[in-house]
């Protein structure tokens, strides 16, 4: 094993106090620690596995193979975080992708272009009038982006306090929605309370287009696309930008490893120390203040504040002893919903698998590729879930990064990403077994092979990762790949707890910088730099 | 403009909404004319005949008619009583296991294990305080989201009253405000029957499942109109009597078994409604209980209105999924006598609620639905007009489309009442059935909802039934809404009434 | 539309055999999924050709619904803010038509073809928006946007081409007239209209007859100096003959992604493409209140530039420095040896009294020069040659 990330372990430093310490080197982890380091403060970021990146990783599983095997596009990840922390300069470059591509049941194919005239002759093919109405539900999805954009790296302001800075940061966000004017305003809350098929139902008339375009609401949720509420995590596609074309993919160059590759580079070259392999058993709490984490094996190290980069569950129900927490708060994070939902095949392959539905010179190809033709198939793949086993027809988003980016496999050889969803964090309420897992792979290699006659036979390795696989290796509870649902009641001021939404939390001194925090998941890197930049507040003398 | 006109204001439709309206603006000093397609009044609770019974055609039991309206219409004076003002219920789960309960008392349900009767009276006080805000909003007038003061100090005012539930109650309410009751129910109690009978009471009637975001929404709603089951004496067909006798006594004039053709508009303005036989009777003011998209497309006409609205319109999610199966049975000896004077309700549990949803959503009726049994002749003697028994149910999923809606509803129904009251069936002698689509052919309710649109937060206060119409006011002057498709829908609580005479009262006029 | 077709990025007209031999400059744009020629040879020659001659240019790719039935008038009205009722069979209208806000969705041409058959045509796509707006109405909506082929054929000689061609009759055709001719064996239907404020006509045809008919011209019109005109010339004839530009003089659509981005048609100077007397139609209430209230925030107005810089993309100012407006459309102009401009201004200003002037930018082989250009008001369109509006048509 030769991963890109794999690093020795760092020999063990004296004791030696930090100004903060980051427990998990995730994307996110990475960020905070890279802002506190240029802040000047001393930081260290110890992470249990003996690579960095969390789920946002490059692994070499396979001889010769990179897998992306959990995160698998990039193009979240905040401009304006790439910028401030200089990650092109330590290595990061986002290659954006063209297209997407729909394989429907009938043996046909419903193609996204970049071009927006190919785009709706395409659609037209379909349906003339839903080619046309594509630009009124861009519009639509795209002021919602405009809106939501700018939310994402505020701290959300606590509509209960009467603090002065709430009072402002909700007056901020006040003025900016009144900005919009009667109708929109409106629209903005219809679109945040609908669900994706309802929303779809507006525009669309065609079940192949809806089915392709709601693909996209589903990601990472326990929703179905017919679930109000649904509707707004359409945005998540959207919301992406690649050199400011928004709402396009890209993959990162080198595997989604790349990203935080170039975040620890940042962070070190900032001055900061990354310890690889050195779990944290407990987080050390005294007086009702963190004051510094003690590894697996009893090695302490002291700080004067504690980050925790895992999400909200793991961090207070095992690494905080349950007497240094309020009761309520620690009742609200068990109640803080984490289901997983997702899985993923990573795939290497002998040579390019043959789609017959697609045309062979579909630029699409190297875009996402889906079987999941409607609605209804999305919604009935969520049904299973709901009653606790694997979608038997789950959603799928097939990738070939290494048609993209030729450094990812060996040369006529490809890895294949794919995402499955739903997958429920138990089966039928009982733990995963090995033999649900291969039960699962199957069902997933089954249902590709339907559209894909030599796709079994390319098959070199293929690496199976359910919930509990998501759960042991990265850490996410359930494995949720969001360290939570994006729910209503887990949004803005509500994430992870209510009264709690500003990082920081209960122990003093202890903060969290994850996605169970504002503004989510997805490699945006988001809530690492707003937890930053509170710390860096508490830390001003 | 009174001269002018023959009344002031023609209300299309007898339904409560309607006469509610007609009501308030008559006690405003208009003239008022209610013209109903029917021969009789109640809209959907009118009477027909069934058997040697007289059965209300689709209204099923009061969920909480405003006391309000009621109050102010002297209800009780015009003749109405309540058989029972809260039917207490009892829930039917697997292997026979029962539970009682009732929402709109402090009781704790029984039976229940100790850590969830524990929990009971803080969760119903905290629901009904959060419910008492949804009440407050119900009875406004929707303001606009950018408007002018009096529209900014209604928020503040909304804002305030949220405040007032303290810090804690007002993180809550936001948390919980816009998701589903299933993880509601699922953070604070074990049982599974008592979390199926108090999911059922927050999706009843709505085309939703436990786990459907929104669901916390209506669970509320309910709560904030009391929470109670009612009856009234006579039956529900009593409550358009009396409705219609307080309209009377205030001067409202009636024309049943005439249909309105059209809303006449001249120079953008309301000027009368056409009637099916062609006559023309002039109004300054016309208001439609009919929902928005039928007062719009048939009785105003798209000619009349912009795109963007009609667009709007025909995009209201209201595709009922309740049906009615009606019993006439020829004796309820044998049977458990206690249960027949309770809201049966056969929930399972949130799993088979969510199941018998999943059906639904793909057209078909659900195989083991959500059902609400009461016996209108057991618990008022007075409805017992002849010889037989009545046994009514609602029957949930039942989509508008699918085929064959009544025979499949009742067949689903048997299986769940079989196994509820063993021996009912065979006690029988006719059967009735109203699906979705027989209430949209029969009233004229695009899609058949009980609520004209579906209650969710995407329809709900200054969205529903469409942001632009929010304030009771079509576009065309001098027409306007007040069916439940206004807010705050629900049922039949005459609040839309209500508050659309408010505004046709307040948009100036006579007298 | 079939596979292979929607394969192809950029598709080509009917004219493209024709359009690509000729276009010597190989300098082309992509307009609405084709491409088409932006100068064929030299902008300054076809522009002259236009004026002084006649220009041929290939307007195939021009959005065209096709909308007919009973309910196709009635249907219409409620759609346009003219009334339709007054447009006669044969003739054909400059229309506009508006959302529920009184905000222009778009401009275009409707054709009357008889009472229950109109075509109406438009730079942007609206399919949705008219078959919501049909809701209600007995019409049945077609996008023949492929099915028919266009050209446009610009200039004072224009009609001579076309009676060299075998159009007898054409001389009879009135203004904003349209009917059916024959060129070459090919029955095609032509109207008097165009995009450049001159004597002109626009020819639909079926796209199988494209080549011939493109011939047939070229054939008949070398003595009246017939030349293929590019679009960048197009857009000069148009700048003088103060035709406002879909997503250039306003946004089109209606679909912006920001607020404050729409304009009324009474804002963009076409109040008189309103008709508030004909009963309802999309956005007459927003209309009204903002003609009753004065509510329009903007003023569209054309511009005599001061020197000779185009006045391109230039902010206005008033003679106190205050932001007054934009320039959206601009050109120095061959024809009126004047630097024009068509400018929105911001509701109350008066280019006169308030001095206002244009903040041009200009480069003099390198070095930038900022030049403050008064302006004046002047009506629109800026170049209107009485043979525009001369029945039977000549060419002086």
């Amino acid at each position: 094993m030769n991963d890109e990330n794999e690093r020795k372990p760092a020999l063990s430093p004296r004791p030696e106090r930090y100004d903060v310490i980051v427990v998990g080197a995730g994307h996110n982890g990475l960020t905070t620690a890279a802002y506190l380091a240029r802040a000047g403060l001393k930081t260290l970021v110890v992470e249990r596995n003996p690579y960095i990146g969390g789920a946002a990783v490059s692994r070499e599983l396979y001889p010769g193979f990179t897998y992306s095997n959990c995160s698998y596009v990039c193009s979240l990840m905040r401009p304006q975080i790439m910028r401030e922390l200089d990650l092109p300069a330590h290595g990061l470059q986002v290659i954006p992708f063209k297209g997407s591509v729909t394989m429907t049941a009938e043996g046909g194919y419903f193609c996204s272009y970049l071009d927006h005239e190919q785009n709706r002759r395409e659609m037209a093919r379909y349906s003339p009038r839903d080619a046309e109405a594509y630009d009124d539900y861009s519009a639509e999805v795209l002021r919602q982006c405009r809106f939501i954009k700018d939310t994402l790296l505020m701290t959300p302001p606590d509509p209960v306090s009467l603090r002065p800075r709430d009072i402002k940061g909700l007056m901020w966000l006040g003025r900016r929605f009144a900005s919009m004017g009667e109708d929109w305003m409106a629209d903005t809350i219809r679109f945040w309370a609908m669900s994706c098929g309802d929303f779809l139902d507006q525009y669309f008339e065609n079940d192949v287009i809806k089915g392709h375009l709601a693909g996209s609401s589903i990601i990472g949720t326990a929703l179905g696309p017919c679930s109000p509420g649904s509707a707004y995590v359409l945005l998540h596609h959207y919301m992406g930008e690649v050199d400011g074309n928004i709402g396009a993919w890209g993959y990162a160059r080198g595997g989604m490893g790349s990203v935080s590759k170039a975040l620890a580079g940042a962070f070190e070259a900032a001055g900061g120390t990354i310890r690889t392999a050195a779990p944290v058993q407990r987080i050390l709490v005294e007086g009702g203040r963190a004051r510094g984490v003690v590894l697996e094996g009893g090695e302490e190290i002291f700080a004067r504040r504690v980050v925790s980069n895992m999400d909200v569950k793991r961090t207070f129900l095992e690494c905080v002893d349950a007497g240094d927490l309020p009761e309520t708060f620690r009742e609200r994070v068990e109640n803080f919903k984490i289901r997983g939902s997702s899985g993923k095949l990573n795939i290497a392959l002998d040579g390019l698998p043959s789609f017959p539905s697609i045309p062979a010179d579909c630029p699409a190809r190297s875009g996402d590729m889906h079987v999941s033709d409607s609605i209804e198939y999305l919604e009935r793949a969520y049904d299973d879930w709901k009653s606790g086993t694997w979608s038997r027809r789950p959603y799928v988003d097939m990738m070939i990064p290494s048609i993209t980016d030729p450094t990812m496999a060996p040369p006529g050889k490809h890895f294949m990403s794919v995402f499955v969803q739903y997958v429920p964090p138990k089966v039928h309420g009982r733990d995963w077994t090995d033999a649900d897992r291969d039960a699962f792979r199957d069902t997933v290699i089954d249902r590709i092979a339907e559209f894909s006659p030599d796709f079994k036979q390319l098959i070199l390795d293929v690496e199976v990762r359910t919930p509990r696989e998501l759960e042991a290796e990265v850490g996410l509870t359930s494995g949720n790949i969001f360290q939570g649902e994006l729910t209503m009641d887990q949004l803005l001021f509500n994430r992870p707890v209510p009264g709690y939404a500003q990082y920081r939390t209960p122990v003093k001194n202890l903060y969290l910088c994850g996605s169970s925090t504002h503004p989510g998941g997805g490699v945006m890197g988001a809530p690492g730099a707003n937890a930053a930049r509170e710390i860096i507040r508490d830390a001003r003398p | 403009m009174s001269t002018k006109h023959r009344y002031d204001a023609i209300v299309v439709g007898a339904g409560h909404n309607g006469m509610v309206c007609a009501y308030y603006l008559a006690r405003a000093r208009r003239r008022v004319l209610v013209v109903d397609a029917a021969d009789a009044v109640g809209g959907a609770a009118r009477p027909v005949g069934f058997g040697d019974l007289t059965v209300p055609f689709a209204a099923h039991l009061d969920y909480g008619f405003s006391r309000r309206v009621a109050d102010d219409m002297e209800l009780a004076r015009h003749g109405l009583a309540w058989a029972s003002n809260d039917i207490a219920g009892t829930a039917f789960g697997e292997n026979g296991a029962r539970l009682e309960w009732s929402l709109a008392r402090d009781d704790t349900p029984s039976p229940l294990p100790a850590r969830d009767a524990g929990r009971w009276p803080a969760f119903r006080q905290r629901m009904a305080r959060f419910a008492s805000v949804i009440e407050d909003i119900a009875g406004r007038v929707p303001p606009c989201l950018r408007g002018d003061g009096a529209d900014a100090r209604a928020w503040l005012a909304i804002a305030w009253r949220l405040r007032r539930l303290g810090a804690e109650d007002m993180r809550e309410f936001l948390r919980i405000g816009a998701i589903n009751i299933f993880d509601v129910l699922e953070e604070t109690f074990d049982d599974r029957l008592l979390k199926g009978a108090l999911a059922t009471e927050a999706v009843l009637g709505h085309g939703l499942a436990p786990r459907s975001p929104n669901s916390v929404l209506t669970f509320l709603m309910r709560m904030a109109s009391g929470g109670a089951a009612a009856l009234p004496r006579g039956g529900m067909t009593a409550l358009g009597e009396a409705l219609r006798s307080a309209c009377a006594a205030r001067g409202v004039e009636f024309r049943l078994g005439t249909a309105v053709k059209r809303i006449v508009i001249e120079n953008d303005r309301a000027a009368g409604v056409e009637l099916d036989d062609g006559e023309i009777v002039s109004s300054s003011d016309v208001v439609s209980s009919a929902d928005a998209r039928t007062t719009g497309l048939d009785l105003i006409g798209a000619a009349h209105l912009d795109t963007g609205l009609v667009r709007r319109l025909c995009n209201v999610r209201g595709n009922g999924c309740t049906a009615r199966v009606d019993l006439l049975l020829d004796d309820v000896g044998g049977l458990e006598r206690d249960l027949l004077v309770r809201r049966l309700l056969y929930a399972g549990d949130m799993d088979t609620l969510e199941r018998a949803f999943n059906d639904s959503k793909y057209g078909n009726v659900s195989s083991e639905p959500l059902v609400e049994l009461v016996f209108p002749t057991v618990i008022d003697p007075a409805q017992k007009t002849g010889r037989h028994h009545l046994a009514t149910a609602l029957v949930q999923y039942v989509p508008r489309t699918a085929d064959d809606a009544g025979e499949r509803a009742l067949d689903a129904a048997r299986g769940v009442i079989g196994r509820m009251l063993p021996g009912l069936f065979e006690r029988v002698v006719d059967t009735r059935t109203v699906t979705p689509a027989d209430v949209e052919n029969a009233t004229g309710i695009h899609g058949g909802h009980w609520h004209h649109a579906e209650i969710a937060l995407d329809q709900f206060f200054m969205l529903r039934p469409v942001p632009s119409l929010a304030r009771y006011a079509m576009p065309v002057a001098g027409t306007w809404l007040c069916g439940a498709a206004m807010h705050p829908g629900g049922g039949i609580s005459g609040l839309p009434g209500r508050n659309a005479a408010a505004q046709v009262i307040a948009s100036g006029g006579r007298p | 539309m079939n596979d292979a077709l929607s394969l192809r990025q950029v598709l080509e007209t009917p004219f493209h055999a024709r359009t690509s031999a000729l276009c010597r400059t190989n300098h082309w744009g992509n307009w609405a999924g084709y491409t088409t020629v932006q100068v064929y040879e030299d902008v300054q020659i076809e522009y002259f050709a236009a004026r002084n001659a006649a220009s041929l240019f290939d307007l195939s790719p021009m959005t065209k619904y096709d909308i007919e039935g009973p309910g196709a008038e009635a249907f219409l009205n409620r759609l346009l803010t003219r009334d339709v009722r007054k447009l006669r069979a044969g003739r054909v209208a400059y229309v506009a038509w508006c959302d529920d806000d009184g905000m222009l969705m778009d401009d275009g041409t409707l054709f009357r073809f008889d009472a229950d058959r109109f075509r109406l045509c438009s730079q942007e796509r609206h399919l949705p928006w008219l078959l919501d707006s049909a809701i209600g109405f007995d019409v049945d909506i077609a996008d023949v946007t492929e099915s028919v082929a266009g050209l446009s054929l610009q200039g004072p000689t224009s009609c001579e081409v076309l009676r060299q061609a075998g159009c007898r009759d054409i001389g009879a055709l009135r203004p904003f007239a349209l009917d059916r001719f024959e060129i070459d064996g090919v029955t095609l239907v032509i109207s008097r209209t165009g995009f450049t404020g001159d004597l002109g006509y626009e020819l639909w045809l079926p796209p199988g007859d494209a080549l011939a008919t493109w011939d047939a011209l070229m054939d008949a019109g070398p003595l009246h100096g017939i030349t293929p005109m590019g679009s960048l010339a197009l857009d000069m004839t148009r700048i003088e003959a103060g035709f406002l530009q879909a997503n250039v003089d306003f946004l089109a659509g209606g679909r912006p992604t920001r607020t404050g981005r729409l304009r009324s048609p009474l804002e963009l100077g076409l109040a008189w493409l309103v008709d508030f007397d004909k009963g309802h139609f999309n956005g007459r209430r927003a209309l009204l209140a903002e003609r009753d209230n004065r509510a329009s925030r903007y003023r569209l107005v054309g511009l005599d530039v001061d020197g000779n810089k185009p006045a391109t993309d230039a902010f206005l100012y008033d003679r106190r420095g205050r932001e007054a407006g934009v320039v959206t459309s601009a050109m120095w102009s061959p024809t009126c040896k004047k630097s024009i401009a068509i400018a929105s201004l911001n509701a109350g200003v008066d280019v006169d009294l308030d001095g206002v002037w244009a903040d041009i930018y200009v480069s003099r082989e390198l070095r930038w020069r900022r030049i403050k250009a008064p302006c004046r008001e002047v009506p629109r369109p800026f170049f209107n040659p009485a043979r525009r509006r001369a029945t039977p048509a000549g060419h002086r």
